[in-house]
């Protein structure tokens, strides 16, 4: 089990620091937020490859992070003597004490922790004799090329190390790694370096040399008895003979595949697929294992989600550590919600867990739909209900002529749990965030008060003065005393005084803004929008400098 | 318990470890150590045929590989934090004196001297508090030190910690055959434990419990009165019991011989032997030419010895030889079955001083060869 997982310099994650819990980590961010890289790097270092192909052939330019290259060319272009090092990747993941991973434990981690334990690193840098060529050839780059920059791998070096300071050629005896992709394969060939993987990870010593001398004796007879009687003429000079090929280019390991039935998994179903690599990769022995998923919830059904959690959840329980990422709620509830984990580009993830226990148990209530939709809205509203939604919906396409999801704006209704959407926000450090809501009587500095540790310049509270009324229907009406007759037509209350209007307005909740949407903008355009509701729409969509309201 | 196997030349050490280490249960929990790396290759290669291909061989490493790889590099910064350790170094440096602290054990390419690493990895050991200990207890339940003996110096004291720890060692060694050492410039041991008599260090051990002692004197590779010979260079002087052979003579020219050190063209010609000299002496002319050192583990029907000056007066005179070259003459004796021939100045005289009654070879039958 990975106690701990740090990654320097590898795509997004420029300084990266996680401490997963054991069995289930749900992963959860907005896109290129880096949650597949935390995956990449946990794969890198614990298979020293990616994608089936080893780390030293896999390195190219875009696994650098991109302010450590920036940063090493403008170190360059500046001319000084001093040049930044060429960019460096780390990755170190430190494993649970456990008798059977004493072979990787030592006190060799990465620089700094020389604590006794068991562990696995993998960097790529560039060896101090290669350093100078490394400049030169770098700086020949900016003089040609200008404003691209591409590093140069082929100066690098691959190292994969245990927390012993010794080399590993393969695979370390007691940590294994398996990671499912959910991606059907397009072609075989993804299926195939599955079954690769699994031909090494799972087959003897004993077996592979077996298999390996049958195929050569297969060879060997195949030349002999068929292959050893054709001679191709070559003019005057000798005449040529066939023979099977033997180089690695032909390795016996590229043909072999996975089968059920005599028929090869790639022509299954994608779900299928999912499923069977998912058991076949839990089936093995019960050593130190990790299970990397990615997105279970695309391509797969209902039913195939369903039993594939199940499968997950059997793994955790059977003391495997999963990583899962997911974009689906579903898969987040059932899953549970306090394995979750937040991440917000590149940064490191945050559990649910640093949050206030009565919000756990709130969200843990509550479907977790909504910790969700905060979790990857880049920018988010959160009203009471149904009516709040609706008018803001109203007030947005008013002023911007459109409705708030077309800008990527998520409306979020939260009751009056703003403060916990707002710690959750805070604790995901989302920006952003606009909290609005009755004033219900209080001070709007009240509320604010309340959710103050976790408002920032990027996270705003926005409430109704106290003489615009204490919900949503009177502060309509006061920011409209001047057309009473349109904002009861718009709404179609039959009743055009104020105290009419209030009275048929908080009797029909939701209908009347129901109504106020549902018109045509052009017959509610003259209706005004109450002041807080318009900061609101002007904070969280702010006018481009220059337009005027 | 631990145990140490005492074996005379020819005993089938080899062969005996192979088969003990295949019929372990969990081969991934076995370690096969040895100094030299013609040993890895010999034991590795005795143990694969006796696989036969079957389930997991276990490992064999090299002594060094050892101390560097499983004891040294995992804790090395808790001994020197800001050192990082690549390898042996190819030798020595010509002299220790001046180096202080980590440059003591390691040079400025970050490999590691030889006859310091014992006490580098005895260092570590006690940097780490036991912990660098502790994890080899994780890894093997039982670890087998082939050729023993030539573990010298400061190696002896992290044998010794291997030895208190909870795996279970067992040791196969020949002290008559201390030829070679792992740490020939550490000074620990070196007199009081001078190559043969590292036996008494195994005798200290076993008094102290430490491992026990099980003594194998049957020879399976020369005859009777090659044992005898034998016996008399060294394993009387160390309290060893007469080598015991069932192999029978082959019925002719068995036995020892003298040989006219000026006339040995004859001798080769005609019989063939081997040729052991103290140097490699390819300019003796004679097709195969080993020093004492390097015909180990060597066996060969006919043998014949140049002897040196000191062997010469061991024979006439029962002057003692050097502990060191007492074992290389056991060594070279010992690669016989049939027939050693030493090669003497004046064979007549060797021969007549060897069965003067207070001669210590009186009752070894020699012939001088025409």
């Amino acid at each position: 089990m990975i106690n701990e997982i740090v990654v320097r310099g590898f795509r997004i994650l420029q300084d990266f620091r996680w401490q997963p819990c054991d069995g289930i980590n749900i992963l959860v961010g907005a896109n290129s937020a880096g949650k597949s890289t935390v995956l990449d790097a946990l794969e890198l270092v614990t298979r020293g490859s990616l994608h089936g192909q080893p780390a030293r052939f896999g390195l190219s330019p875009d696994w650098f992070n991109t302010d450590d290259v920036e940063a090493f060319f403008d170190s360059l272009s500046d001319g000084g003597s001093t040049y930044a090092n060429p960019p460096e990747i780390l990755i170190a993941a430190t494993f649970r004490d456990e008798p059977s991973l004493a072979g990787i434990k030592g006190c060799q981690g990465p620089a700094g922790a020389a604590v006794n334990a068991p562990g696995l690193c993998i960097s790529f840098s560039v060896p101090p004799e290669l350093q100078p060529q490394f400049t030169v050839e770098a700086k020949a780059q900016l003089e040609n090329e200008g404003d691209v920059h591409v590093i140069p791998t082929d100066y690098y070096e691959c190292t994969w190390k245990s927390f012993t300071g010794n080399r590993l050629l393969r695979r370390p005896k007691g940590v294994s790694c398996s990671r499912v992709d959910i991606e059907p394969a397009a072609h075989s060939k993804a299926i195939d370096s599955y079954a690769r993987g699994i031909i090494c990870d799972e087959l003897s010593e004993e077996k592979l040399r077996d298999v390996s001398s049958r195929f050569r004796e297969l060879a060997i007879n195949v030349d002999k008895d068929v292959l050893a009687d054709i001679a191709i003429g070559c003019g005057e000079r000798d005449s040529l003979g066939l023979q099977i090929d033997k180089s690695p280019r032909t390795d016996w390991k590229n043909s072999i595949v996975l089968h059920r039935g005599g028929l090869p998994l790639a022509v299954l179903g994608s779900a299928e697929q999912v499923l069977t690599k998912c058991s076949v990769s839990l089936s093995g022995s019960n050593q130190t294992s990790l299970l990397l998923l990615e997105e279970p919830e695309c391509h797969l059904s209902h039913t195939s989600l369903n039993e594939l959690i199940a499968i997950i959840a059997r793994a955790a329980h059977d003391g495997r550590q999963v990583f899962v990422t997911t974009h689906s709620p579903f898969v987040l509830n059932r899953l549970g919600l306090d394995r979750l984990f937040v991440m917000a580009s590149g940064g490191n993830p945050k559990r649910i867990g640093g949050l206030a226990g009565d919000t756990v148990q709130y969200f843990k209530r509550i479907s977790g739909y909504d910790t969700l939709r905060i979790a990857l809205a880049d920018r988010s509203v959160l009203v009471e209900g149904p009516t709040d939604e609706m008018v803001f919906d109203w007030a947005f396409r008013k002023m911007r002529g459109c409705l708030p999801w077309e800008r990527g704006i998520d409306v979020i209704e939260c009751g009056i749990q703003h403060r916990r959407l707002l710690e959750f926000a805070c604790a995901l450090d989302k920006k952003n965030v606009v909290a609005l809501r009755d004033n219900d009587g209080q001070q709007p500095q009240h509320w604010i008060e309340k959710a103050q540790p976790y408002l920032s310049d990027e996270r705003k509270f926005f409430c109704g003065a106290c003489e615009g009324g204490h919900t949503i229907e009177p502060q309509v009406i006061n920011a409209n005393l001047g057309s009473l007759d349109l904002l009861a037509r718009s709404v179609e209350c039959d009743d055009r005084t104020r105290e009419g209007l209030e009275q048929f307005m908080t009797d029909n909740k939701t209908e009347w803004a129901l109504n106020l949407l549902e018109k045509d903008i052009s017959a509610t355009c003259d209706l005004s929008v109450p002041s807080y509701i318009r900061d609101a729409i002007n904070f969280i969509d702010p006018k481009p400098e220059g337009e005027s309201e | 318990m631990n145990r140490a196997v005492i074996a005379v030349a020819g005993a089938g050490k080899t062969e005996r470890l192979a088969k003990a280490v295949v019929d372990e249960p969990d081969p991934e929990r076995v370690l096969v150590l040895t100094y030299t790396t013609t040993n890895q290759r010999e034991d590795a290669a005795r143990i694969a045929q006796r696989m036969n291909r079957r389930g997991t061989y276990p490992k064999v490493m090299g002594w060094y590989a050892f101390l560097i790889n499983e004891i040294i590099r995992p804790y090395l910064p808790m001994l020197y934090p800001d050192i990082s350790l690549h390898s042996v170094a190819q030798s020595d440096p010509d002299t220790f004196l001046g180096l202080t602290d980590a440059a003591r054990y390691i040079n400025r390419n970050g490999n590691a001297y030889p006859s310091h690493l014992g006490k580098l990895a005895l260092d570590t050991i006690v940097a780490s508090n036991g912990a660098a200990i502790e994890r080899v207890e994780y890894l093997y339940d039982r670890i087998y030190i082939d050729e023993a003996q030539d573990l010298r110096g400061n190696d002896l004291c992290v044998l010794e910690r291997l030895l208190l720890s909870r795996i279970d060692i067992r040791l196969v060694l020949d002290p008559c055959q201390s030829t070679l050492s792992t740490a020939p410039r550490d000074r620990k041991y070196a007199k009081k434990y001078e190559n043969a008599k590292i036996i008494d260090l195994y005798r200290q051990w076993e008094k102290k419990r430490l491992l026990e002692i099980e003594y194998d004197n049957e020879t399976h590779r020369f005859t009777p009165q090659i044992a005898l010979f034998s016996d008399h260079i060294i394993r009387e002087a160390l309290g060893l019991e007469r080598t015991r052979s069932k192999i029978l003579p082959r019925g002719h020219h068995d036995g020892i011989f003298l040989v006219d050190k000026q006339n040995l063209r004859s001798y080769v010609d005609e019989l063939n032997p081997t040729v052991l000299a103290i140097q490699s002496s390819a300019r003796l002319g004679f097709p195969e030419t080993f020093n004492f050192g390097k015909a180990k583990g060597l066996t060969r029907d006919d043998i014949l010895i140049i002897a040196t000056n000191p062997i010469e007066r061991f024979l006439a005179k029962g002057n003692p030889l050097r502990p060191k070259s007492a074992c290389g003459f056991y060594v070279a004796v010992t690669r016989a079955r049939y027939s050693v021939a030493v090669a003497v100045s004046n064979p007549e005289m060797t021969l007549h001083a060897m069965q003067s009654s207070s001669s210590k070879w009186r009752d070894i039958r020699v012939q001088c060869v025409d």
